[in-house]
Order: C-alpha cells, then sequence, then structure tokens
C-alpha cells in the first residue's frame, strides 16, 4: 500500500489518478442508478399484479 | 444513509415516498411536498425484557400502507426489516390489501447479522418472502448466495452519489492551513469500528511520510477511536489529526490527495465512492464489493 500511495503522490501521476477517480465515480451518478430503481419497481409491481390475476 | 438518498431522489422525480423509520434519517434535511416521515415510536412494557421494535414496525407499516395508499413496500436490510415487512403484507392481506416488498441487502444485515446462526432462518425467509430483493455489489450477491438458501434472484444495483453535492470544492485556504508547506493530504473517514482495520491507516501513513511529506486527517467516530489516538501519539501524532463527525465531510474531500480505505469487510465502500467523486484517489483492499468500484491503476489501487 506505501509502495503504491507513493506512486499516486507522485505529481508526475497525481493529475491522472485525480481525473481517473471523478470519471468512475460518474458511472455511479444517481442519475444513472435511479433509473434502474425505477424499471426494477415497476417489474415486481408488474410480476405481483400478474400473480394476483392468475390466482383468481 | 443510502435509502434515504434513494428516496429524496425518487422525489424529485415525483414519486411520492413515505419513510417508516424509528427516526427521522440525518440526510432527510430537504423540504419537497412528495416527501413524508412516519416514526414508529417503540414502546418499553413492564412484561417484555426488550421493546418489541419489530412489531411497531409491522403496525406502522400496516397504517401507512393503508392510509397512504403505498403501491410498493421498498425495505432496507434483511432484518428486522424484511421480516417486519412480510408480517405487515400478511396483517394486509387479511384486510383486502396486497402490497409486494423489496427487499435491500446492505452488507451487515448478510456479514455479521445474518451469518449468526441465530438469525439465519429468519434471514433466510425474509429473503425469499420478497417480491424482488437487490444487493449492493456482485460481491455481497455471491456472499448471500453462498451462506444462505435463497431461492429467488437477487438483482445487484450498487449504491450511488450525488455529484451535485459530492463534487471538488474550491477550498485551497484549507488546504494551506492544514498542510502550510505544500504536504500532500491523505484521509480516511469510517465509523471506527474494528473491521475498518484504522490502525492500518496509521501504518501505511507512518511509512508514507518517511517518503512524502505529507498529513493524515481522520474523519468519524467509533469504538476504536480512542485506541487509534493512543497508537497514533506513539507514532508520529503531529502530523495526524483526528476531527471526529463531520457534516461536511466533502470540503475536507476537495482538497485531500490521497483516500486510504482498510477495511477486512465492506460491502460496496461509499465512502470510497464519495471521495472519488471529489477527485481523490483511492488506495483500498479488496475486500468485497471494493474491486467492483476502485479501478486498478485508474482511480487508484487495490
Amino acid at each position: 500500500m506505501v509502495k503504491r500511495a507513493i506512486h499516486i503522490l507522485d505529481n508526475k501521476n497525481l493529475d491522472d489518478f485525480k481525473a481517473g477517480a471523478l470519471a468512475r465515480a460518474k458511472e455511479f451518478d444517481v442519475n444513472a442508478v435511479l433509473p434502474i430503481y425505477e424499471d426494477f419497481y415497476q417489474s415486481v409491481l408488474a410480476k405481483h399484479q400478474e400473480s394476483l390475476s392468475n390466482s383468481f | 444513509m443510502v435509502a434515504t438518498e434513494l428516496g429524496k431522489a425518487l422525489a424529485k422525480e415525483g414519486h411520492e415516498i413515505h419513510f417508516i423509520t424509528s427516526s427521522q434519517p440525518a440526510r432527510l434535511d430537504v423540504f419537497n411536498p412528495n416527501l413524508y416521515c412516519h416514526e414508529d415510536r417503540v414502546r418499553s412494557y413492564a412484561l417484555f425484557q426488550y421493546a418489541p421494535y419489530e412489531l411497531a414496525l409491522s403496525s406502522k407499516m400496516v397504517d401507512v400502507v393503508i392510509n397512504e395508499k403505498l403501491d410498493l413496500l421498498h425495505v432496507h436490510y434483511a432484518v428486522p426489516h424484511a421480516s417486519a415487512a412480510y408480517m405487515a403484507q400478511q396483517i394486509l392481506k387479511t384486510k383486502g390489501y396486497e402490497i409486494p416488498f423489496i427487499t435491500t441487502l446492505h452488507g451487515t444485515d448478510i456479514t455479521i447479522v445474518g451469518k449468526d446462526a441465530t438469525n439465519e432462518p429468519v434471514v433466510t425467509f425474509s429473503i425469499n418472502k420478497s417480491d424482488g430483493v437487490t444487493a449492493v455489489s456482485d460481491d455481497l450477491k455471491k456472499d448471500t448466495l453462498e451462506h444462505f438458501d435463497v431461492t429467488v434472484p437477487i438483482k445487484v444495483i450498487p449504491n450511488f452519489i450525488d455529484l451535485g453535492r459530492f463534487k471538488k470544492q474550491p477550498k485551497e485556504h484549507f488546504k494551506k492551513a492544514i498542510c502550510p508547506n505544500g504536504e500532500k493530504l491523505v484521509v480516511h473517514t469510517s465509523n471506527f469500528r474494528k473491521v475498518k482495520r484504522v490502525d492500518d491507516v496509521l501504518k501505511v501513513f507512518c511509512e508514507l511520510r518517511k517518503v512524502v511529506p505529507s498529513k493524515l486527517l481522520l474523519i468519524g467516530d467509533g469504538p476504536e477511536r480512542k485506541k487509534m489516538e493512543d497508537m497514533a501519539r506513539e507514532i508520529c501524532t503531529e502530523d495526524i489529526r483526528f476531527l471526529g463527525k463531520l457534516e461536511a465531510v466533502e470540503e475536507v474531500l476537495s482538497v485531500s490527495d490521497l483516500f486510504l480505505m482498510t477495511s477486512e469487510k465492506e460491502s460496496f465502500g461509499l465512502a470510497a465512492l464519495e471521495a472519488m467523486a471529489c477527485e481523490v484517489p483511492v488506495i483500498s483492499t479488496n475486500a468485497g464489493g471494493l474491486p467492483e468500484l476502485n479501478t486498478e491503476g485508474v482511480s487508484g489501487y487495490v
């Protein structure tokens, strides 16, 4: 871990790692993840409705 | 925390969100006409040694579902919330209400509470009775399937971040105050539980400062803090500061150069994601879901 830390903190590398960290974080932006939850809610509601219809 | 942020984000999209909690969530600090909070008050009775929390929670769920006409329950943590939701669902059925519930597994409900043989039957049952199950990382899903007889599919939906809040802010004056001679700033945030291995953060930092002039800030509080403060005093106290709990953690992250996460268990690693959003590279262990978040050689090292 120490060697890795020294490598990242080297001024030659630090800006690249900072940019890499932000780019990776953007993949977890709430605006990207929220639609996945909304789709999942819809699919669970639809499946539940279907199972209720089948039980009658 | 994640549940609160999810609720707030859904409310912003126009969904009506009702929080059912034992106390007002700390991050539920905004007004939105689509947000409601219902506190389930647990009463103590001389008859019981412990207050019956699940009973109060199930009853509150029944009450809110009926009176607020909810379409769906989304519970966070398998125990006690999923088991309480199942109980509520069954009670509601007898009253003519049909409502599905989704359970999100976050980690400690599986890795610590769930694996306790005392709780395992309830955890397994609650997961299998859920109408939908999500986990915050592939690793947590794998762990759940390995340790419990789960017969329903688990969908992985990662934790997320509000980039409007967690972003690099111009706080250079703060950096100058902490690192007056241009030192690098290393940071760690956690709840100081043993599983976070904060002692490893201190050990790594003490070796690092021999080569790179640097300072270490530790944010958070918990059972191991006193021990860690004693350890810091013994090794290299002048470059280490314990800040305690901090509401605006993003302000410190904004001026940091490196985030250390030495956890031996971490289902996702939200603190690392918060650092990355503020443009701070991360060095982490490869525990749990951390390799799914921290990209080797890009956002830091695992």
